[in-house]
């Protein structure tokens, strides 16, 4: 151990030495430009913050101080490694992409992993391209991605990371920075997520989280010993120095000043009261629709739904019944769809399809559409941002609200760049609604807008805080809108109960909806929800299922919200780690 | 303009210009139109300035480091790595020199970064100091070198050599730096095996004073390798973390006739 050998190196890399061989001379102009270049880069890595100018003037950046702070400390001060634990919205993401940006201009970086929660993987590239010009891979959905060693700039989730063959490949390599995001879920030192990091050969660690502890210091301490190994000494020692009780839930106030100093040379934690001078935080204000569908839109669902249900036990794929039952809670154009895929697959007989293709085409116009028309009707100066699910769903609304008389854009996953890029545009500048599928709004940001409607509901809760999250993020100067409209007695009812009335998703925030749900992948939440829907006998048992897991759910969240502001008020109540508590003038 | 600013404005324009691109000014206002073989880096047209106000004002690109456009151009610049012909601003006569042009890297968990220049007499092959000459552009064709190939190498040679022998006390320092930091941390990281450990033989003491004590004596066993096994990691880690490299990389060289 304790090597303390030097690589020296005598590089060459434009063939300098080759040229004089060869008497290839280039002009004095080149020759002074280069020397000219060497000397600024020179000078720009003796900076505080060398990029402060152009991150001050990058107009695609609402920029704060307390950020550009905590940058300046984590270079400064905290040696590159920092654990950011700002409150939730004050734009952490931002103050890890200026660290990054410095670290790659003046050369203290070269390769960066970023690990995130599966669901914010698109954000985190999309925001750092736009913002920062940095063109990370990610390592799903992305055709530059080769494989986990191979790239410099690379994103990837905590669960792909922990992928044997990714493993390896990421341990075989040195890290310039490694930023992990929402990284308490790396509190647990048994898991394969926690060992990864205990394993990854880098030389700067940037952790993200509003919450780094939600039920006991030792998460603390595990957090911190991937940051600063052994800065606290054994778990042992840790426990019997800095807690009271055996299950590390007190704080042991006699040395609170000392650990306040500790974690104050790791840890940035600026609030929301410190900032609510110059940040206007807004509200979220849901109001859900409980429709009563048309005889004929009753009939249709109830007949097709009875339907996926005879065939749950026989033999189907219940990814394609889900399907089916999603398409038939979106709208009467997507349930034609749901038809034709149940013909298709034998579901149901020719008879059977002409009868409830019939049934689906003597409705005019959905109850939903009409109560949509109404509402942005009654809000004349206001933009709206549609979200459905399904691309016919998105053609129903953009031919119904263009009769209506509305300027309507919309944005899916089937568009190119430069396609996307010019809907956006034409929904800020002339359009007065944008309909957006949930794949093509991620990682878009619309703070112009204040108005979300959800036409059907994604039965993963993520989603549905990622459609909010469009418009509701920093920036947004008005309270948010969220319209949710459902036929009473459909899934999409039960699920909107669940996660609305009893767990109230719309007050919660993406962090929290993380720790809540961090079991539960996109695909496994939706399933799930569906099983129990669809296993049940008729709809009274549906609503009994969905309210039990409602009061599980909530529970759950009552337990994690005590828990952490336990922590909150116990552990850093009176701790000074504000990236505002240290002025610097870096004018 | 600060100095820095000042070699901004230069480097940039200067790039553009080299380019063949349009250069246009109005009141601080720059628009330039790309030649077509550089569009793909910066597309056809480009808005910047160099005032804080005038961008404040308008819609264009800033100058500074940090900028998209002017890293481009920072980046394509060095890449360079021009051999140039020169002259000495003087009627001092010195033999041929060959100038080396060093940009010395020192990486590790901080970083710092040199410029250095070395001049060798092409006829002696000795080292020179000619730290305060100026030198002045010449038209190449005019010039007739003699220079055999191989001689070059010897004449980098003697530059490294005594680039590396003068840089020694700031490796040393640089060094120093690295390796305290590093074993700060390696002091925490051992007193935290350290306690591990004497944990570990407490408890063997009391378990082999127990009857049938085999099974947990093998569990405290395989604590005992993991502890070694951690702590192998954490080495490794730390050794990964604060290795250090010294690149002296020649970045331009230029014949002084």
């Amino acid at each position: 151990m304790n090597k303390e050998t030097i690589e020296i190196k005598f590089t060459d890399r434009s063939n300098v030495k080759s040229k004089l061989r060869k008497l290839q001379f280039d002009d004095y102009k080149t020759f002074q430009l280069t020397l000219n270049a060497f000397y600024i880069f020179t000078q720009i890595k003796k900076q505080p913050l060398s990029i402060i100018s152009s991150i001050k003037s990058n107009k695609k950046i609402e920029l704060f101080d307390h950020q550009i702070l905590a940058a300046l400390k984590v270079k400064n001060d905290f040696g590159g490694s920092a654990f950011l634990a700002d409150e939730v919205g004050l734009g952490k993401t931002i103050e890890a992409g200026i660290i990054l940006k410095e670290f790659l201009i003046t050369g203290l970086a070269k390769s960066v992993l970023i690990l995130t929660p599966p669901s914010l993987v698109y954000q985190w590239q999309d925001e750092l391209l736009t913002k920062f010009s940095l063109d990370f891979i990610k390592q799903f959905d992305d055709d530059r991605f080769k494989d986990a060693g191979s790239h410099d700039l690379l994103i990837m989730s905590h669960s792909s990371a922990v992928f044997p063959n990714h493993k390896n490949l990421l341990k075989n390599r040195n890290w310039d920075v490694v930023i992990v995001d929402e990284a308490h879920s790396m509190k647990n030192s048994e898991t394969k997520k926690h060992q990864l990091l205990k394993e990854l050969p880098r030389k700067f660690t940037i952790f993200i989280s509003a919450t780094p502890i939600q039920n006991n210091l030792g998460e603390l301490y595990n957090l911190i010993e991937l940051l600063r190994p052994g800065i606290f000494g054994t778990l042992e020692q840790f426990k019997n120095k800095y807690t009271e009780d055996n299950q590390m839930r007190k704080l042991n106030t006699f040395f609170r000043d000392e650990l306040q100093k500790i974690l104050s040379q790791i840890i940035i934690r600026t609030t929301r009261q410190e900032v609510k001078k110059y940040i206007k935080f807004t509200d979220r204000i849901p109001y859900t629709k409980i429709l009563t569908p048309s005889d004929n839109e009753r009939k249709l669902y109830d007949e097709i739904t009875e339907k996926v249900r005879e065939n749950y036990t026989s033999g189907y794929s219940i990814l394609h019944l889900m399907i089916i039952q999603r398409l038939i809670s979106s709208s009467t154009d997507s349930s034609k769809i749901a038809l034709y895929k149940m013909k298709q697959s034998k579901l149901i007989s020719e008879d059977e399809y002409d009868h409830l293709y019939s049934l689906a085409k003597s409705i005019e116009n959905d109850t939903k559409a009409l109560e949509l028309l109404k509402t942005i009707k009654e809000k004349t100066d206001s933009k709206f941002l549609i979200f459905t699910e399904f691309l016919s769903t998105q053609k129903y609304l953009l031919n119904f609200l263009e009769k209506n008389g509305f300027s309507v854009t919309i944005f899916n996953g089937k568009m190119n760049l430069i396609e996307r890029n010019e809907s956006v545009m034409r929904f800020k500048d002339n359009t007065k609604i944008l309909i957006s599928t949930s794949a093509g709004g991620e990682g878009q940001n619309f703070q112009f807008c204040n108005n979300v409607v959800n036409y059907d509901l994604p039965w993963n809760p993520m989603k549905v805080e990622q459609r909010v999250g469009r418009v509701h993020r920093i920036g947004q100067k008005n309270d948010v809108f969220i319209y949710n409209y459902v036929y009473k007695d459909t899934i999409d009812y039960y699920i909107l109960e669940l996660l609305y009335t009893k767990i109230k998703l719309f007050s919660m925030t993406l962090g929290d909806l993380d720790l809540l749900f961090e079991d539960i992948t996109d695909e496994k939440s939706g399933l799930s929800l569906f099983k129990e829907y669809i296993s049940s006998k008729n709809e009274i048992e549906a609503k009994n299922k969905f309210s039990a897991l409602g009061e599980n759910w909530n529970y759950k969240k009552e337990e994690l919200n005590n828990a952490i502001n336990k922590f909150n008020q116990e552990v850093f109540r009176n701790f000074k780690l504000s990236s505002l508590e240290k002025k610097i003038d870096w004018n | 303009m600060t100095g820095i600013e000042n070699k901004v404005f230069e480097l940039v324009l200067g790039y553009f210009s080299k380019i063949n691109a349009k250069i246009i000014e109005n009141n601080g206002l720059f628009t330039i139109v790309i030649p077509n073989e550089y569009e793909k880096l910066f597309g056809s047209e480009l808005k910047i300035t160099f005032d804080k106000k005038i961008f404040d004002q308008q819609e264009c690109e800033l100058m500074t480091p940090g900028s998209s456009t002017f890293y481009k151009i920072i980046k394509s610049c060095i890449d360079f790595g021009p051999a140039t012909i020169t002259k000495i601003n003087s009627t001092t006569k010195v033999n041929d020199v060959l100038r080396f042009y060093f940009y010395i890297i020192f990486e590790s968990v901080r970083t710092n970064t040199k410029l250095f220049v070395v001049d060798v007499d092409m006829k002696t092959r000795n080292i020179m100091n000619l730290d305060d000459i100026k030198l002045e552009s010449i038209n190449n064709e005019t010039i007739e070198l003699n220079i055999q190939s191989d001689s070059i190498d010897d004449y980098y040679i003697s530059a490294i050599e005594h680039v590396e022998k003068l840089m020694k006390p700031e490796i040393n320092e640089f060094k120093k730096l690295i390796l305290n930091l590093k074993q700060n941390e390696l002091d925490n990281i051992n007193e935290e095996y350290k306690t591990r450990k004497s944990e570990i033989q407490k408890k063997s003491v009391i378990i082999q004073q127990k009857p049938n004590s085999s099974n947990s004596l093998n569990e405290l066993i395989l604590e005992n390798e993991s502890i070694k096994n951690d702590m192998r990691k954490a080495y490794d880690l730390l050794d990964s973390k604060y290795s250090i490299t010294v690149d002296f990389a020649l970045i331009a060289a230029a014949i002084i006739v």
